[in-house]
This record gives structure tokens, sequence and C-alpha cells, in this order.
């Protein structure tokens, strides 16, 4: 089995938290030796899935607890992120258009097709222990 | 770098120059200040993000919802970008924004197109 570095880190959904989140993915990037493309992916999706639990799960409360641990082999990048909100499903909200003239651009929905389109896999799950936001990129 | 915004009033249009990232925490911020030129009458705006890296889903929200009202007050009512990087724009060409927007290479371009 291929060995593999894991990184945690534990933050409040205060929203001032979300650079703190950016410097640990590009940390984290820094010690596996990312590439700064895949970097800077991987730290707005983090950013946009974050976003989301502070702002769905949380409400917008600042004293909620989330759990953020990567796992990097060689093959890939897995992220995990726990919190214990009210459940939230994002894969029913609707992706935007992104053909449609700017007059009729909706305005949510961005967040999460910025997650899929930046990751190879999204999902998301919910039981007894909170949601989980889970993404993976496969790495070159 | 920390978060800053300045606001300035030429004869053809405003100019927002945003400092930092524009992510959840920021994007209130930079939404008020827009906001607020909305609403004293301005619908020739531009935004410089040439000290700007990186902009999330949240930045869009305001760029989207600034250029429907002004778009809805003046038919020619626009929100410009000056000083966008080559990183910021993969960005805007990720969520098809990079064809619905006008960007100039400086902020004198942008405001002398309107």
């Amino acid at each position: 089995m291929a060995s593999s570095k894991r990184f945690h880190l534990a933050i409040t959904s205060d929203m001032s938290n979300l650079e703190r989140v950016a410097e640990f993915v590009f940390e984290v990037a820094r010690q596996t030796q990312l590439s700064d493309t895949i970097a800077e992916h991987t730290q707005m999706a983090v950013d946009e899935a974050v976003t989301n639990v502070m702002e769905h799960a949380y409400g917008g409360r600042a004293d909620g607890h989330i759990d953020l641990d990567f796992r990097v082999t060689a093959r890939e990048l897995r992220i995990e992120i726990r919190d214990q909100g009210a459940p939230f499903d994002s894969a029913t909200i609707q992706e935007p258009n992104i053909h449609s003239p700017l007059s009729e651009r909706a305005i949510g929905g961005l967040g999460v097709f910025f997650m899929r389109k930046l990751m190879d896999k999204v999902e998301f799950t919910h039981d007894r222990r909170g949601n989980l936001t889970r993404m993976t990129k496969k790495l070159p | 770098m920390a978060f800053g915004l300045a606001v300035t009033q030429h004869k053809r249009a405003a100019v927002v120059e945003v400092t930092g990232r524009i992510d959840s925490s920021t994007a209130p911020q930079f939404e008020a200040a827009v906001q607020k030129l909305i609403d004293d009458g301005h619908n020739y705006i531009v935004v410089d993000l040439k000290q700007t890296d990186y902009m999330s889903s949240a930045a869009f929200r305001v760029l989207i919802s600034a250029h429907k009202q002004v778009h809805k007050s003046t038919r020619r009512g626009d929100v410009r970008l000056a000083n966008v990087s080559p990183k910021l724009m993969e960005t805007f060409k990720l969520g098809g924004f990079d064809e619905l927007f006008k960007f100039y290479n400086n902020q004198v371009d942008a405001v002398g197109s309107f």
C-alpha cells in the first residue's frame, strides 16, 4: 500500500478563519510538493466547501466546529470536512447555467459548481456525527 | 495581504480598487462598497483587481448582482474590470464569466471605455 501523509486542521465556523484554511491548504501542498495549479484549485474548492458549512450547516454562527482532514498519497489527495451543524445537501443545489447572459445569471450554486469543476469527485453525506463533505483530486 | 478597498469617482465612472483576497469573509465589505456606489446613482463602475489574486464564488455573486442592478437602471450601465491577472482570469473562465464581463489592461482604459 502506498504511504500517505495526513494533515488535520480544526477551526470554528467564524468566517475570518477562511484565510487560515487557505494557508493550511498551501502548507499541505508545500509539504507534499503538489504543483501550484493543484494547490490553487484545491484551495479554492476547500474555501467553497468550508464556506458552505459555515453558511448552510451553521447558518452563519461563528462557534460551530469544523474539522479538516487531508490525506495525500502518490495517486490522490483526499479531503474530508466534518461539521456538527444542521444537515445540508449541497448535491441538491442547482448548478448555474454558465452560458446564460449576465442579466439572467442566477446568484446561487456557484460555489458547489466550482468545487465540482476543480476536484475529481465531490460527495456530501450526513450521519449521526454530522455532515461530511468529501473531495478527491487525482494526482498526476 | 490585508484586505482593503479604495473608491474613487471620476467623471466617466466610479472605481473600486480591491486589495487582497475576496472570499466569503471579505466579500460583504466589497459588496457594501459597490452597493453604496449604485445606491448613490453610479451606473458605470470599474473594479480594479490589480492587488487581488483570489476571488471565490462570493466575489462573483457581488459582480453579478452589481451588473444586474446597473444594467437595469440604464441599458448602458456596466461593471467593467481592470488589471485581472492571468491566474485570476482562469477563475473567470471556470465560471464562464470571461465572455460576459469586459476586461481592460489598466484602470485608465477601463474608465475611458465608458
